[in-house]
This record gives C-alpha cells, structure tokens and sequence, in this order.
C-alpha cells in the first residue's frame, strides 16, 4: 500500500461517516489537506498523519455533529430502564409455576430494548425540536426517611395477614371464603410442614413486621433500619421464590398450584420491590441537614 | 501522562487554547487563505494548531456563515479558499472587543492570585 492509498482509505472512511450531500466535498478537500501534509512522504509518513489526525468516526463528529439515537445525557436513564424491564421478565426456572422459555425470555429483552430505543430517540428529537416545552420543572421533594401512617398500618396489616394465612392457611380461607373452601383441601404436605422448609418465612415475616410496626415510634426510618427492612425483603422474597420452584406445599394438586403461583406472584412483588431499595439506597441524596453535618466533620 | 490518564493541566490547557481558536483563525482570513497555508500562518506566530481540529473547523465556521469558500486551480492541485464574510467580519469585530476587555480582565485576577 504507498501513500496514495493510505490517504484515499482514510478519506473514504472519514467521508462514510457524513451525511450524503457533504461527503464529496469535504473528501476532496481533505484529500487536498492530506496530500499537502504529506509533502511527498512515505506510507509510513502517510499513516502517522492520518493517525494524527484522529480516528475517522472523531474527525467526521467535528466536521458533522452526529445526531446521537439516544442522547448522552439520557444514557444513565436507558440503561437503568432497560435494567428494570429485564427484572420484569418472567423467570425461566422451568420448575416455577409462571416460566417462560429462554427464547421467549431472549425476544422479550429484545424487544424491551427496541421499545426504549425508539423511546428515547423521540425523546431527543421532540427535546430538541421543542426545547421550551422541556424545559426543568420543580417536582415535589419527597421525604422518604418520613414514616407516613395512613401507609404503613395497612402494610402491616397486610403482612400480618399473610403470615397468619401461611400458618392457618384451612381455617382463614374458609373463614374468608364464607364456609365453600373445605380446610382439608388446604393441608400442607408432611414435607413442607417439616422445620427445614416452611420454618423460614414464618420466622422472617413476624421480624419484619415487627419492623414496619416500630418504625411508627419514632417516625422516621434510620440508616440501620432502612438496612434490616431490605434484608428482611430480600431473605422473605427467597423463600418465597424456594416455596414456588421446589416440591409441593398442599396435598391437594390445585390448591398446590394457586399456593405456588401466590408464592412467586408475592415474592417477585418483594424482589422487586427489595430491588428498588437498593437502587434508592445506592443512589441516597442525604437531606440538606444531614450534608451539613457530613461536611462540617 | 500520569497512570495512563491524560495530565488535567494538558487538558486545560487544551481547553483554554480551543476557546481562542474561533478568534485566532477570523484574524487570519481578511485575505482568502487554504487550510494548510492558515495553519503554517497561525504555526509561524506562535499558534499551532492540529490539522485535525483546524480544518473541521473552517467547515464549520463556514456552515454558520462567518466564511466564504471556494475552490482554486492556481499553482498546485486543487484548494479550497476560505475568507471572512460580511457576517464574519462582524463578528470578529465584536469577539476582538470582547477578547481586549477579557484580557485585561483575566490579568488582573491573575496578577492578584500570583501576589
């Protein structure tokens, strides 16, 4: 390859870089340029100055700004989306009642991505099109260390309540159910009563509720119960995914499938919701007290 | 280089010389100039600039009507020469009062942070 080449390789590919209507142009002029940089050099001379000069997508990007698909400034915001649609997307664990295949798993993720890219693509577009309507906006500064009454009793007496049905399962569905689900439909087999399987979640849930219910006193969350109510997630959601994907729960095969289906519906809502606060958690604005404090120490 | 990352003292001096560029090259196009023969110009009073960065910028300037080109057969191969439009002048005009005001400025906050 002599000099000619390595400068006429280079300016193609610059060139493929820019739209149609400038790409003759700005070749020929470059190929001008080169040349005369060049002074009659080598190959070797000739590749020095092409690398000087930048790679041929950089060089094109200062002729051309490239319009980019998704901006630069939303990529955190792709890619924490793109991360939560894929949290969504039914297990594959062929043991679980709700599965889906791998292949179906595969498109779905696909197709998430392909959503969001066409998405934020006209996001950018309406963005720059119409920057006066997308101009910051103040939004509510929410406490979250503040506990709110009027949404923790009814968390509490939901969890309670789940716990109660997870020990006495026969008697509330029949109680709830005015008297037409027999309790013996809803016996736990010998090997899901055993300590080893159905003694975690019992154990878990009243801890947790303990939690949600203390909280009230002070009406705050700290840094260390914030901590102990993801744990008490994360250790709950397990069990519950363990209850779903391994072995039966009650003797009889129906009440055995809605009881497993419960389980993963109620354990992927607390994954994901564990899930949640961790990302809050990992991301933690401290109040403007607080910063205050951190930096007068 | 320190690690493997670029010295932020280079960087800043990179960045402190890019935001004069615009002012440096309209000085220099009263008379129609080629890419090459500007940059051995602004080279030979004490402004090199790389060819990669200059030349990408004449189109550009060029693309927001602050200069005029066009192509010229005289003796060598083909160039394209740029000069300053009325749009251009303009503008370098009011950047070249800006610039003296800015100077002036920037000295003495200089001169107080080096006493």
């Amino acid at each position: 390859m002599n000099a000619g080449d390595v400068i006429e390789s280079y300016v193609r590919d610059v060139a493929s870089h820019l739209p149609r209507g400038e790409r003759t142009d700005v070749a020929a002029e470059l190929r001008s340029l080169l040349t005369e940089e060049l002074a009659g050099g080598d190959a070797d001379g000739a590749l020095a100055i092409v690398r000087r000069f930048g790679r041929p997508a950089d060089v094109a990007a200062r002729y051309h700004t490239p319009v980019a698909v998704v901006d630069p400034a939303d990529t955190r915001s792709f890619v924490l989306a793109a991360v939560a649609g894929a949290l969504l997307i039914p297990s594959t664990n062929p043991r679980l009642p709700f599965s889906i295949d791998q292949y179906t798993a595969s498109l779905l993720f696909l197709a998430w991505l392909g959503v969001l890219t066409v998405v934020f693509a006209l996001k950018g577009w309406a963005a720059r099109r119409w920057p006066e309507r997308f101009q910051w906006k103040p939004s509510k500064v929410q406490d979250y260390d503040a506990v709110r009454v009027v949404e923790q009793l009814p968390l509490v007496a939901i969890l309670t309540f789940y716990e109660a049905v997870y020990l006495w399962p026969g008697p509330i569905i029949h109680l709830l159910s005015g008297g037409h689900v027999d309790p013996a439909v809803l016996t736990y087999t010998a090997d899901f009563a055993s300590l080893l399987r159905m003694l975690w979640f019992a154990l878990f849930m009243p801890v947790l509720i303990a939690l949600e219910a203390a909280v009230l006193v002070p009406g705050r969350w700290t840094r260390l119960t914030r901590m102990a109510e993801i744990m008490l997630f994360v250790l709950t959601a397990t069990q519950l995914g363990w209850h779903a994907s391994y072995g039966d729960i009650f003797t009889n095969v129906e009440a055995d499938r809605g009881a497993r289906m419960a389980c993963q519906i109620l354990g992927a809502a607390l994954a994901l919701t564990a899930a949640y606060k961790i990302y809050r958690e990992w991301g933690r604005i401290p109040p403007p007290d607080s910063t205050m404090k951190t930096v007068a120490a | 280089m320190k690690n493997g990352q670029p010295d932020p003292a280079d960087k800043l001096e990179q960045e402190l010389r890019r935001g004069v560029l615009t002012l440096a090259v309209l000085s220099q196009l009263r008379d129609a100039q080629y890419g090459y023969s500007l940059r051995q110009a602004l080279a030979g009073k004490d402004m090199p600039i790389e060819e990669g960065t200059l030349y990408p910028l004449l189109r550009r300037m060029e693309e927001q009507g602050l200069l005029k080109s066009e192509w010229r057969i005289e003796d060598g191969p083909p160039r394209r020469y740029y000069v300053l439009s009325p749009e251009g002048r303009k503008v370098f005009e009011r950047l070249s009062t800006n610039w003296r005001g800015l100077v002036g400025t920037v000295e003495k906050l200089v001169t107080e942070g080096e006493s």
